[in-house]
């Protein structure tokens, strides 16, 4: 276990006991949901058809009468209205400061604006998880992202001069083709905590293989990862293990609402904080709230952030909760959040997710790094298609590990299996990520 | 349109005599400063035997040894640091970056402190009110992270009272974008709602903008810009490649030097008659590449850059590998600092 636990940014806020969470959030409810409902055209239309006014809402448990909403109908109102925001905009726009897009993992992107007060609170958000995450004064630091992405540049560069670093190296998107250029500054500069998104991980770790060099020589005390693609057991012992680190942090976040997460030192799912991010676990058919300790789709309300308020915003994406405090101290809810709901496929029956496959191969040796795309060539598909890539200098018979590979999904998941190995750059990306799904449905 | 026409008319509309007399200060100070704290620098000195105190006039600059990329490059290796030796300050926070990717080479690195970025967010915010950048609009704002443009105009928030950027300065918002052909479609489908003055982008970036519109049928028009900043770090468009984008864009093309190893950044104004320099940062020669002299009035030569103003990693006579000659009248759009004429520029 780390040294670095038990400490905390702002300790009274992150060891809050619970019903303190719980009061402060029924104040903050009440404010944000008369914002909205004042400042949107969005929100009062949503209440009005829902019948709610603001006054109805007196604590957290009252959201329920309000309606979820998700990405794709801010999607269809953008280009209803032509407005960029789908009506939910509720700040004059000259207290704007910068216009970001979502990543679009999912499609076209949507659209965010930050003001800067709500900058000030995602630097908040961001300077507890980052010392969550081990990084302190002065420490030098590598952090990789693009520049359009939400949360840069606007608001972690803001975040990292919170810390007063001795040297902060701000790198750019690594693919195959530009991680030898972060290959050079982790050489040369020898951070002590890098921030590094999983997929550019994999464009370094075979960077370094091709330049023969040991990850373990850019002496990395800690490393912050995933970035939504979701660190398990697994990868984290893995990055563990290569890069001699003290700890592998995995960090995710929803664009659109703003909301960052991560994991502590216990590793035992992804602090949410509750303060400022208001969750629940939906059935995604039904839209009711889950029994406790099933597994839902996560809808959050964000009970701070004013430009763009969201009041019961489906994420689509499936997560575990766990509200009992936290081995590390900390208070605030916890989620295990598996991804995204659009990737869901049907095949023979039954609902799969590329996260079930990723945690199956991912444990063979040869395949750790789990890159595979499911190809979804119908609506209903009565086999699983992948096209995978594995490493070559362990892989001796490529067409016995295919034979494992069926074998084990064949037992986990229960549905026949159809693999062709690729290599990794054939496989599609969406930017930094692996598209898990390759659409064919679409382009027929 | 935008009713300001100059961020800082004390400065920008200076007697050329007064900005000689600033630089003149400057220029001693400067050299004291790295001399004391640049590893490099101290050593290219010693090397001819110079003193700072030898170095009292801008008449002295000739007594400066020279130094090129080369010099850059070699001094990573020979002081086995990032740096090459160059960074003068060690107590400060520093953001560092890599201005360019050689296709070999070492990579040269530059850091900026809170102070360096607040010179710089001034130094763009004159220059984006010169590019017709009104206050309180939208720019959109192409780079990579690698490059530190987004940190000195893009809206941070630093602690109090240690940085400013352009932004914030000129009140305004700004849309990030990446700098790269192939995201092109994402700064076209974001120009199209929120409707930017003004873009800065490359020259690559720009020439997939034309084929993108031309193929999905976007009347460019309807992006809203007014201005298109072609940033480049060597060329600057060519006055027939600026004809042939204004023809095909029916927008005002504009162009922007980024010598990003010194942090120097220049841009054309609305007259496109050269690209001023803000001589209160950077004192400007154009030297023959053979004989590193100065060359006439005129006649072209490799631009040299010495940084007034820069903490971190100043450089003094630092020659680039960019072509130009100087203009020193004053610019009809009143300005007197020097303006530096590309080569093919007009």
């Amino acid at each position: 276990m780390s040294k670095i636990g038990g400490e905390y940014w702002d300790p009274k806020i992150e060891t809050m006991p619970k019903n303190e969470i719980k009061e402060l959030q029924n104040m903050k409810v009440k404010e944000i949901v008369k914002h909205a409902y004042n400042n949107s055209i969005f929100y009062r239309q949503k209440f009005d058809a829902a019948n709610v006014k603001p006054e109805d809402i007196k604590n957290v448990e009252d959201l329920k009468r309000i309606p979820i909403f998700r990405k794709d109908e801010l999607r269809v109102l953008r280009d209803k209205t032509g407005d960029p925001f789908g009506g939910l905009l509720s700040i004059p726009s000259s207290e704007i400061i910068s216009y970001n897009p979502s990543t679009g993992t999912t499609g076209i992107p949507t659209f965010m604006a930050i003001s800067r007060g709500d900058q000030q609170i995602l630097m908040d958000v961001f300077a507890r998880m980052h010392w969550m995450h081990g990084l302190r004064p002065n420490m030098k630091v590598v952090h990789e992202t693009l520049i359009w992405h939400w949360y840069i540049p606007t608001v972690i560069t803001s975040v990292y001069t919170k810390f007063s670093l001795k040297d902060f190296v701000l790198a750019g998107l690594a693919t195959p083709l530009t991680a030898n250029f972060l290959v050079d500054a982790l050489l040369k500069f020898k951070p002590e905590w890098i921030s590094v998104a999983y997929s550019p991980l994999l464009a370094i770790n075979i960077e370094c293989k091709k330049r023969g060099i040991d990850p373990k020589n850019f002496c990395v005390k800690y490393m912050q990862t995933g970035r939504g693609e979701p660190i398990t057991e697994t990868i984290r012992k893995e990055l563990l293990d290569t890069w001699n680190v003290e700890d592998v942090f995995d960090v995710g976040g929803v664009g659109e609402i703003w909301l960052a997460y991560g994991d502590c030192y216990t590793h035992t799912g992804a602090h949410f904080w509750e303060d400022i991010y208001h969750v629940e676990l939906i059935d995604p058919e039904t839209g009711e709230i889950v029994s406790p300790n099933e597994r839902g789709e996560f809808v959050v309300t964000n009970l701070e952030m004013k430009a763009f308020p969201t009041i019961r915003f489906g994420s689509e994406d499936y997560a575990d909760m766990n509200t009992e405090k936290c081995g590390c101290g900390r208070t605030h809810v916890r989620l295990t959040v598996y991804g995204r709901t659009p990737w869901l496929v049907d095949i023979a029956g039954k609902k799969i997710h590329p996260e079930f496959i990723k945690r199956i191969v991912e444990k063979f040796p040869e395949t750790r790094e789990a890159a595979f795309t499911i190809l979804k060539y119908a609506k209903t598909m009565d086999k699983l298609r992948l096209k995978a890539s594995y490493n070559e200098s362990l892989t001796k018979d490529p067409e016995e590990l295919k034979q494992r590979w069926v074998k084990a999904i064949e037992k986990e998941l229960k549905i026949p299996v159809e693999i062709e190995w690729v290599s990794w750059e054939e496989l599609p990306k969406i930017f930094h990520k692996i598209a898990r799904i390759t659409d064919l449905t679409k382009k027929a | 349109m935008s009713t300001q026409r100059y961020f800082n008319p004390a400065i920008e509309l200076m007697e050329r005599n007064e900005i000689k007399n600033l630089q003149k200060k400057l220029l001693p100070k400067m050299v004291e400063y790295v001399y004391g704290r640049s590893m490099f620098h101290r050593k290219i000195f010693d090397k001819v035997g110079l003193k700072p105190m030898d170095v009292k006039s801008l008449e002295d600059l000739k007594k400066i040894p020279v130094v090129c990329k080369t010099d850059l490059e070699k001094a990573v290796k020979d002081f086995d640091d990032p740096m090459g030796g160059r960074k003068c300050v060690e107590e400060k926070p520093v953001f560092t970056f890599a201005p360019e990717f050689p296709a070999e080479g070492e990579i040269i690195y530059v850091s900026l402190s809170f102070g360096d970025i607040t010179r710089l967010a001034e130094a763009l915010a004159r220059q984006w009110i010169m590019v017709g950048v009104g206050m309180g609009e939208t720019v959109q704002v192409q780079g990579w992270s690698w490059d530190p443009l987004h940190m000195i105009v893009n809206p941070q928030i630093f602690p109090p009272g240690l940085s400013v950027t352009t932004a914030s300065l000129l009140n305004c918002k700004t849309i990030p974008v990446e700098v790269m052909p192939e995201d092109i479609g994402r700064t076209v489908f974001m120009a199209k709602f929120f409707k930017p003055s003004t873009v800065l982008m490359s020259r690559k970036t720009l020439d997939a903008m034309v084929k993108f519109v031309e193929k999905e049928g976007i009347n460019p028009k309807d992006l809203g810009y007014r201005t298109v900043v072609v940033r480049e770090s060597k060329n600057v468009l060519s006055a027939d490649e600026r004809k042939i984008f204004e023809e095909k864009l029916g927008l005002k093309i504009q162009s922007m030097l980024d010598v990003r190893e010194n942090l120097f950044y220049a841009s054309d104004c609305l007259n496109i008659d050269g690209l001023h320099v803000w001589e209160d940062m950077y004192i400007v020669e154009v030297l023959d590449p053979e004989k590193l002299e100065s060359v006439g009035l005129g006649e072209y030569g490799k631009l040299t850059i010495t940084n007034l103003f820069a903490e971190v990693v100043p450089l003094v006579k630092y020659r680039s590998d960019v072509d130009v000659t100087l203009n020193f009248e004053a610019c009809g759009c009143g300005r007197t600092h020097v303006r530096i004429i590309p080569q093919n520029y007009k």
